[in-house]
């Protein structure tokens, strides 16, 4: 866990001035997510507050070593400076790993203290491959949030560090959808004009503004048929010339109008749940009839993109694509929510398949940026996965772009595990008489931004022009509107494992449910351990024990998912906390405890309402949650599951260090009321009366969570002075 | 007593990971070299090199378990003998991402040249001028002169190494020059001069082959080809990486080097193990060398800014790895400092083992767990395997010796299996 930022900056500060005039090796870790450079930036801020000029060395090549880091001090003599490593892939994260082993000696001529700022994943890798090099490592800090650190050193009135390398070069994407294109005799004149306009307009924007990657989301054909997708693949073609990309850099998914509904009419019109989504999508065989339907789709756009190509016809992590454009890299998955469609009464009918989602999320979530490609609308998918795959997509993918409705829409989702931008194109050709348009992109991975440009048909000699109409208040900025993408939320380890390997989840159930799922697979014998590793076994290879497994997975879900919901809330706690105008309560000022509790109630009630605590099971995930609240309402380091002074007893919460003096030192006991509130009650105040000591801490808080309270009846904070003249104080939330 | 900033500073400075205790010495590993550390594994190597004018000796090792320091304290005793010692760093005088033997040849003769410049024995003229010839051939550049002096020749060789390292095409040309054979290898000129010099029973110590990475250590020591100062006509200790160790073919080198079943150092022993009822005892003598070796560095030999225990405490946290003590005690110093206190408490050492232990958590991995466990149970590693590499790489677990090799956890690891095991 991050230290605080008060706590990080003066342990920082600390290790810089006591090394004045001589060097040392401190490595700042930051979440993978976060990008190093406004990480490196904000360590030079923070060490700006005791005056100390550090030098900002700038993103290193991540295969230098410790030589040209010493190098790069000595020119100037800085009294610190910060670089950061960012070692792309596994190639290069070896190479700078077996670098800085090797040139280890070399750390001993450093001039002045040095921060490597590097993300977990190369300190693990370091760790892994240069074990000897770590040991040299005066201390591995984990940075805390670098906004918080630059808010931080804001409201201390220290400077805070702006950009000074050159702007970021913008990734470019056009995304169409909606071409219905057909061979009709009828249209062809039409549809040429318009489509023609399009390709003349991409062509001159080709020099100034070159694009990169061209997003297709659904219905290019009409009625899936190989005449249509010969117009198709002709028109794909003249788009490559027109533009300069590439096929590769091409992603398409199938919409309605992309299957061959004859074929799909003796076919399985929807699927009735869960077990029968888990077959269909996990086992191939389910899928052959209904690929038929795609048989056109994938034989003409197979041949142009490439027969190895997802096309929207994979499941899985097979869904996704890589590309890397300029040294970033983009998972694009393509989703096909076209398996079931086949006439005008799709809506609530469509699978994606909540299985094969996960599984394509779980391997996006490792890219730096992730682009999910669907037709429809979540509001089309069945019920009984639409919130499930909603929530593994607004999860894992930064941005999705989506087709179908015909007109433009675009919407930043921001929920309780993160936030991405979901584009609706409008239809590119419906006829000149209706709306065509469509978006051009600029992604800046680092700003983690995303500009967007909407273009419409219109008539005149220039047919192609920008729509003022999509974003009308942006008229400065040319009519193109700047959404930002938001920091990723990491993903826990349990919950890879858990979508990543039925197995690993199986293993994650209570031992009765693993037990009963053994039952219901049919397998018997004496020794229960056996009945569950061939449990395991069976869920992880057969479609029974997948569909049998799956029926606990919600289960299991639940408590991985607790996990790291405390940091998905930090945000929203900080917001709050600012909005209510908590300023942080200072440890030494009257009456701190009640007053800390007071801001951590309003906090809890406000999230209550906001929906963002979601069913909290574990006890342990309720006391990280009001860890990251309090931390947020007051001055000074808190921290759950601490030791004590004497080793042997643990604080569930602790505001202030344990080195601190003992009237600056709170703990703090979380109770979930179950059935009986006031036998948990009781216990909570004879652990903390035996917690409470002239070595420990002279006050502390206990918090019972009850589920029997109505909205807004809030008994109030109690104090109680116990045993040895302690104090006490009882707070009551309520059960999310 | 007053600490101030000052003091502070001192403290840290000495304390770093990255400080090298012996900077400030002339010759040797400084006086802040505590001789009974590794006493045992010493007096081992001592007879090795007293009984056997010949022994090739390999020396692995835990990161920062001591090695470097130990070698230093052994040379200074084989000069005190009257002795030709030459300690070659490789590390500051070639590339080690890309090393060759051909490189270790050239540093080893550059610094049999200089140890006779600092006063050693001086090679024969024939010897000098072979060396001279040598270089001239190699035409890498004009050598200095023409003369035959020990201190120019050295430069030279030092500047062709300087070379070789800014150059993969001087590295290429001088491995060349060795398929070549003959004269025109650099081993020559080194078996030449340790010729020269065997009524001083010369000893060559090389450092730094300790950071060669797997692949290269395994192409470099295990190639039947290679053979590194296998046949030099002289003593040697050569460092080797801990991954060698755990090599299947590691047993090839036992026929070339004398110690290779017993080429590991371990950690300083801060328990006793009884081995029958599966125990552990805190060593007085352990403990007591760690003491004094922290308070070798401590200006003035002045422990009193430590309060009482928090010394041990450090000790035990860093279970016996000299590195690692010294990072928990600075660790301690920072954190007494940021609270504005003049004494390292108890309270700071535990504030430092838990950053260790965070550390440690931020790097687990699941699969650590069972070998952790059987070795907090059974002071045993299992199988040599990656894993049980990387927890020794890691300082996961730390290796001892007393009669037998046993492992043990340091007190960061245990708290976090506590911590673990009560989750």
């Amino acid at each position: 866990m991050p230290l605080d930022v008060l706590t990080f900056a003066r342990e920082i500060n600390a290790r810089v001035a006591l090394a004045a005039g001589g060097g040392t090796l401190l490595l700042a870790v930051a979440p993978d997510d976060q990008p190093l450079d406004e990480v490196r930036r904000s360590l030079v801020s923070v060490l700006s507050l005791d005056g100390v000029e550090a030098r900002d060395l700038g993103a290193h090549d991540p295969t230098s070593g410790p030589n040209e880091w010493c190098e790069a001090m000595r020119a100037g003599s800085p009294a610190a400076a910060v670089l950061s490593l960012a070692p792309r892939g596994a190639l290069e994260g070896h190479t700078l790993a077996d670098i800085a082993n090797a040139q280890r000696e070399t750390l001993r001529t450093l001039p002045a203290p040095l921060i490597v700022v590097v993300h977990q994943r190369t300190e693990h890798l370091l760790r892994e491959r240069a074990p000897d090099f770590v040991t040299w490592i005066a201390r591995a800090f984990e940075v805390p949030h670098f906004d918080a650190i630059q808010r931080f050193v804001a409201a201390r009135g220290g400077a805070v560090a702006v950009s000074t390398r050159p702007a970021e070069m913008p990734i470019r994407f056009l995304h169409l959808s909606d071409l219905h294109l057909r061979p009709s005799e009828t249209r062809r004149a039409d549809q040429s004009r318009v489509l023609s306009g399009l390709l003349e307009r991409l062509r001159r924007e080709r020099e100034s503004s070159p694009l990169d990657l061209i997003f297709v989301t659904g219905d290019l054909a009409f009625s899936g048929i190989a005449a249509e997708y010969e117009v198709v693949v002709a028109f794909l073609r003249d788009l490559f010339d027109a533009t300069g990309v590439p096929a590769e850099r091409t992603f398409v998914v199938p919409g309605n109008h992309d299957v061959d509904r004859s074929v799909g009419r003796w076919l399985l019109r929807t699927l009735a749940s869960d077990e029968d989504s888990t077959e269909f999508f996990v086992v191939p065989v389910s899928r052959t009839l209904h690929a038929k339907k795609f048989d056109a789709w994938r034989s003409h756009l197979g041949a142009l993109l490439g027969e190895h190509r997802a096309l929207g016809l994979t499941v899985g992590a097979d869904t996704i694509e890589y590309a890397n454009v300029r040294g970033t890299q983009i998972a694009i998955a393509s989703f096909n929510s076209a398996w079931f469609a086949q006439g005008s009464d799709d809506h609530g009918k469509l699978w994606l398949g909540e299985r094969s989602v996960a599984d394509a999320a779980r391997h996006a979530r490792r890219a730096p940026l992730s682009i999910a490609l669907m037709h429809h609308p979540f509001e089309d998918l069945s019920e009984v996965e639409r919130t499930q795959i909603e929530d593994h997509i607004e999860r894992s993918f930064d941005i999705v772009l989506r087709g179908h409705l015909h007109k433009e829409r675009t919407r930043t989702v921001r929920g309780p595990r993160g936030a991405n931008l979901v584009i609706t194109a409008a239809a590119a050709y419906q006829g000149s008489q209706w709306p065509n348009g469509c978006f051009v992109g600029e992604i800046l991975p680092e700003r983690r931004s995303v500009k967007l440009r909407p273009f419409t048909f219109g008539s005149g000699a220039d047919p192609w022009v920008l729509d003022a109409k999509v974003f009308p208040d942006q008229s400065s900025d040319g009519y193109a509107c700047t959404f930002s993408l938001g920091g990723r939320q990491p993903t826990s380890l349990g919950e890879e494992s858990l979508v990543s390997n039925a197995a690993d989840a199986f293993w994650a159930l209570d031992r009765r449910d693993r037990v009963a799922i053994a039952r219901r697979l049919g397998l018997e014998g004496a020794s229960n351990r056996k009945l569950e590793e061939e449990a395991a076994r069976l869920v992880s290879i057969s479609p029974e024990g997948l569909a049998v497994w799956s029926s606990f997975e919600k289960k299991a879900a639940i408590s991985a998912r607790d996990a790291p919901i405390a940091k998905v809330i930090d945000p929203f706690a900080i917001e709050i906390a600012a909005r209510l105008s908590f300023p942080p309560i200072t440890r030494s000022s009257h009456n701190f405890l009640a007053r800390a509790f007071e801001a951590l109630t309003r906090i809890w009630d406000e999230l209550l309402s906001m929906r963002l605590l979601p069913e909290l099971r574990a006890e342990s995930a309720i006391k990280e949650v009001i860890a990251v609240i309090l931390s947020r309402v007051v001055e000074g380091p808190v921290s759950s599951e601490v030791r004590l002074n004497t080793g042997a007893q643990r604080a569930d919460i602790l505001i202030g260090r344990v080195d601190d003096p003992v009237e600056l030192r709170f703990v703090v006991e979380v109770k979930v009321g179950g059935a009986n509130p006031l036998r948990r009650q009781r216990e909570g105040i004879y652990v903390l009366t035996r917690m409470l000591g002239p070595d420990t801490a002279a006050r502390g808080a206990l918090i019972v969570l009850r589920s029997d309270l109505k909205d807004d009846a809030h008994p109030p904070i109690e104090k109680l002075l116990v045993r040895g003249g302690f104090e006490l104080l009882i707070v009551t939330l309520r059960m999310p | 007593m007053n600490t101030s900033l000052e003091q502070f500073r001192q403290l840290t400075r000495v304390f770093d990971p990255i400080y090298r205790p012996y900077s400030d010495a002339a010759d040797g590993p400084g006086a802040a070299y505590v001789e009974a550390a590794h006493a045992e594994f010493r007096k081992q190597i001592e007879a090795a090199l007293l009984l056997n004018d010949n022994a090739k000796l390999l020396l692995a090792g835990q990161p920062g378990c001591g090695k470097t320091t130990m070698l230093l304290g052994l040379v200074q005793w084989l000069r005190g003998m009257g002795r030709v010692a030459v300690f070659v760093d490789l590390e500051t005088q070639a590339t080690v991402q890309d090393l060759g033997l051909v490189e270790v040849h050239i540093a080893a003769a550059a610094e049999v040249l200089s140890s006779s410049v600092r006063g050693g024995p001086r090679p024969s003229d024939d010897s000098l001028r072979v060396v001279s010839e040598w270089l001239r051939a190699a035409q890498f550049f004009d050598a200095s002169s023409d003369a035959v002096d020990p201190a120019s020749l050295a430069a030279d060789l030092k500047r062709l190494l300087g070379a070789a390292r800014e150059s993969a095409d001087v590295r290429r040309t001088l491995r060349g020059m060795v398929r070549m054979g003959g004269d025109r290898d650099p081993q020559v000129i080194l078996v030449r001069l340790l010729d020269d010099l065997s009524p001083h029973r010369p000893v060559l110590v090389l450092d730094g082959l300790d950071k060669l990475a797997p692949d290269q250590a395994r192409a470099f020591f295990l190639d039947d080809q290679q053979r590194p100062l296998a046949d030099a006509p002289c003593a040697a200790i050569l460092t080797i990486p801990l991954s060698v160790v755990y090599e299947p073919r590691f047993n090839v080198l036992k026929e070339r080097y004398n110690n290779a079943d017993n080429a590991v150092l371990p950690a300083i022993r801060l328990y006793d193990f009884d081995r029958q009822n599966l125990r552990r005892e805190p060593s007085r003598a352990g403990f007591k060398v760690l003491r004094d070796i922290v308070v070798a560095r401590l200006p003035s030999r002045d422990a009193r800014v430590f309060r009482e225990g928090a010394i041990d405490r450090a000790i035990e946290g860093s279970g016996g790895n000299l590195r690692e003590l010294a990072r928990l005690i600075q660790a301690s110093i920072v954190k007494a400092y940021v609270r504005s206190g003049d004494k390292i408490e108890l309270y700071d050492v535990e504030a430092a083992i838990a950053d260790q232990r965070e550390s440690f958590r931020r790097s687990y991995q699941k699969r650590f767990l069972p070998f952790l466990k059987t070795v907090k149970e059974r002071f045993v590693l299992e199988n040599a395997d990656d894993v049980g590499k990387l927890l020794l790489y890691g300082l996961w677990v730390m290796e001892y010796r007393n009669g037998i090799t046993w492992y043990s956890l340091p007190v960061p690891v245990e708290q976090l299996i506590e911590d673990l095991e009560g989750a």
